[in-house]
């Protein structure tokens, strides 16, 4: 269990891809995507992926459009949610539902996020 | 001749019985001329039948004279008829033959129409001859006819007089009677009157008990102090009949002791009846005027309640489109603020975590990290400044209100309800349009004015705000191309309470509201929508408070 596992980071604004990068990167392998679209390309093209980590509204398809989709074709993987907002019922449902893991909020705890992925 | 002069002496016995005779003839002559009566002799004259026919004056004294008006010669030895006329013989001639035939003496009461007198007669027969005697009565008679006219007065007075009079006396032992009453006893005792006379009490049973005892008590009170006697008594027939006498009587005190009322009784039962109805009426009227006054005092305290709770309600409501928008203020500032502290805190740990790892970092990686804080920083300050011109202007309507930014305060606010899809086009006739008024409240407006362009789009869609000199006003126009409002709830939407909105998220205030700080700033709210295609919403201030 020697390997790095792998996070999908999809965020809109560059700035907090850059910090998920920096703050990640020590123990993890992060590669990002700035929306939905992107994001899907990404996960088609690398199938060494572990984790997705999205934030929720963004251009096109908001974080939850875009793991409903994703998890089509990707279903073995680990989805979480990064938002501004807090949790609403939209959240609460994806996280009922089992369609993410967990749900965090912005600022991000990255010790708390690095303590969940690495629990996995 | 000498009437008087007995039959059978008038051959006198000796010169003593003469003189003795002469003395008794003399004492009568007087008597015979001094008498206030009339005397006068006659003697019956016969016709050839032996019938008497006619009677002659033999002798009358001055009284009589005097009375016919007549002297002594020129009627002595004429007859009656001669004297009086037919009509006396005829009015006479009963008389006279009555008493010569029967020889007893008649008396009776005659007026006597040749000397217009009311004669009390008497008539004494002596063989042919009878003696006449008259006493005039005439004033005693026109007295008597007097007093019987008033007495017949007064009887029609007190029978006809609507009520009873009566005469009531008070003895000195206590007992009492009815001296008079009047026949109209009957009609309000169902006593007769010789009954009521004859038994008092048989009147008194009529009258209820405790009316009875209290007129004995004003009796006696008028008893002792002479003065009228006033009393209202009850009368108490079968059937529960009740009839009310007024009494009213002025008290005579007599030299027995005894104390004498005359009175006047009258029967008031109508007026009573009449009193008592009114009082009645006035009762009912009194507990209606008292009930109706209770309800208005009932309706107006639950119209006071009823106000009161919409009062209450109302200023809830309005604390709750407070709250609503207080609401999309936080949700706003929520994300937007995260975003910049997630810029902060991330710098501050990329920062932190070259120190602890004791790793160099290079100028331009330091300056990277001090870039996102400041970036962060910046933002959030941007976030409070606008957020700050929800709340600073209080009450005061004299302040500039920069129209640009206030729409760009609204934008940061909502920007977490725009979906990236959600197009915002701008155009201002100028970057600088000023208004004058409340900072607060405007902004209050265009974020519930924009929230709602907002909310009216699913998906995609665009909203243009535009800022247009339109003559004398400047026109704030938010214009989308959302789904729009039906026509039944167009002419709605500016009602209070009126939302489409599911319940909790809409308070159906935010347009009433709206509209009522727009009115404040002396402008008016427009709008035109067709469902399906979009709503416009058009502010309009005039241009004079712009500066």
């Amino acid at each position: 269990m020697s390997s790095t596992k792998k996070i999908l980071y999809v965020d809109d604004e560059p700035i907090n891809v850059l910090i998920f990068k920096k703050l990640m990167s020590k123990k993890y392998e992060v590669v990002t995507a700035a929306d939905a679209d992107e994001g899907l390309e990404v996960l088609s093209a690398q199938d060494d992926i572990d984790f997705v980590v999205s934030d929720m509204r963004m251009p096109g398809k908001n974080g939850l459009e875009f793991i409903q989709e994703a998890k089509e074709n990707h279903p073995h993987l680990k989805y979480f949610i990064l938002t501004g907002y807090s949790i609403n019922q939209e959240l609460q449902d994806a996280l009922d539902n089992a369609l993410i893991v967990q749900c965090w909020t912005k600022p991000a705890n990255f010790e708390l996020i690095d303590g969940v992925l690495s629990g996995l | 001749m000498n009437p008087l002069k007995p039959k059978n002496s008038s051959q006198p016995d000796s010169p003593t019985l003469e003189i003795k005779f002469k003395e008794l003839e003399e004492r009568y002559q007087r008597l015979f001329d001094n008498l206030g009566d009339e005397v006068h002799l006659w003697k019956v004259v016969r016709d050839s039948n032996g019938e008497i026919e006619n009677w002659e004056l033999v002798d009358a004294n001055p009284s009589a004279l005097k009375a016919w008006g007549q002297k002594r010669k020129e009627v002595i030895g004429k007859t009656a008829k001669e004297i009086f006329g037919e009509g006396a013989i005829h009015q006479f001639m009963p008389l006279v033959r009555g008493i010569i035939e029967s020889g007893e003496t008649s008396s009776w009461t005659e007026f006597f129409e040749p000397t217009q007198q009311y004669l009390s007669m008497a008539s004494v027969p002596m063989g042919e001859y009878f003696i006449s005697t008259g006493q005039d009565i005439t004033e005693q008679k026109v007295r008597e006819e007097q007093l019987k006219e008033s007495e017949e007065k007064y009887r029609h007075l007190a029978e006809n007089i609507p009520g009873i009079i009566f005469q009531y006396r008070l003895n000195t032992d206590g007992s009492d009677e009815l001296l008079y009453v009047s026949q109209a006893v009957a009609d309000l005792f169902d006593v007769t009157q010789e009954e009521a006379l004859d038994d008092l009490s048989l009147l008194q049973s009529k009258v209820i008990r405790e009316d009875l005892i209290q007129f004995f008590e004003i009796r006696d009170a008028s008893a002792r102090d002479l003065s009228p006697m006033l009393a209202e008594l009850r009368l108490a027939f079968p059937n529960q009949i009740i009839k009310w006498l007024s009494i009213r009587g002025t008290p005579t005190q007599k030299e027995d002791g005894c104390v004498v009322w005359d009175c006047i009784g009258l029967d008031i039962t109508a007026r009573k009846q009449a009193e008592q109805e009114i009082e009645l009426l006035n009762q009912d009227l009194e507990r209606r005027v008292e009930e109706r006054t209770r309800e208005i005092q009932e309706v107006s305290k639950e119209r006071e309640e009823a106000l009161n709770h919409l009062k209450e309600t109302q200023s809830q409501l309005i604390q709750s489109e407070k709250l609503a928008s207080l609401g999309i203020l936080t949700a706003g500032v929520a994300h937007e603020i995260n975003n910049p502290l997630n810029y902060i805190l991330g710098g501050h740990s990329a920062i932190l975590q070259h120190i602890v790892e004791n790793d160099n970092i290079s100028k331009e990686e330091l300056h990277e990290y001090l870039r996102w804080i400041k970036t962060g920083a910046d933002r959030a300050t941007q976030i409070v400044r606008s957020l700050n011109q929800f709340s600073r202007s209080g009450d005061r309507f004299d302040l500039e209100c920069q129209l640009p930014e206030i729409i760009e305060d609204c934008l940061m606010i909502l920007a977490h309800k725009l979906t990236k899809d959600t197009i915002i086009t701008k155009s201002y006739f100028s970057e600088d349009i000023t208004i004058i008024g409340n900072d607060s409240r405007l902004h209050q407006v265009l974020l519930n004015l924009i929230g709602n362009a907002i909310d009216a789009i699913e998906g995609s869609g665009e909203i243009k705000i535009k800022i247009e000199d339109r003559n004398d006003n400047i026109s704030i126009i938010i214009e989308d191309n959302g789904y729009g409002i039906s026509k039944e709830n167009l002419n709605k939407v500016s009602d209070p309470f009126f939302t489409t909105k599911p319940p909790g998220i809409g308070t159906g205030l935010g347009l009433y509201i709206s509209k009522a700080i727009i009115q404040e700033h002396k402008g008016a709210l427009f709008f035109t929508s067709e469902e399906g295609k979009g709503s416009t919403f058009t502010v309009q201030f005039p241009k004079r408070q712009s500066k």
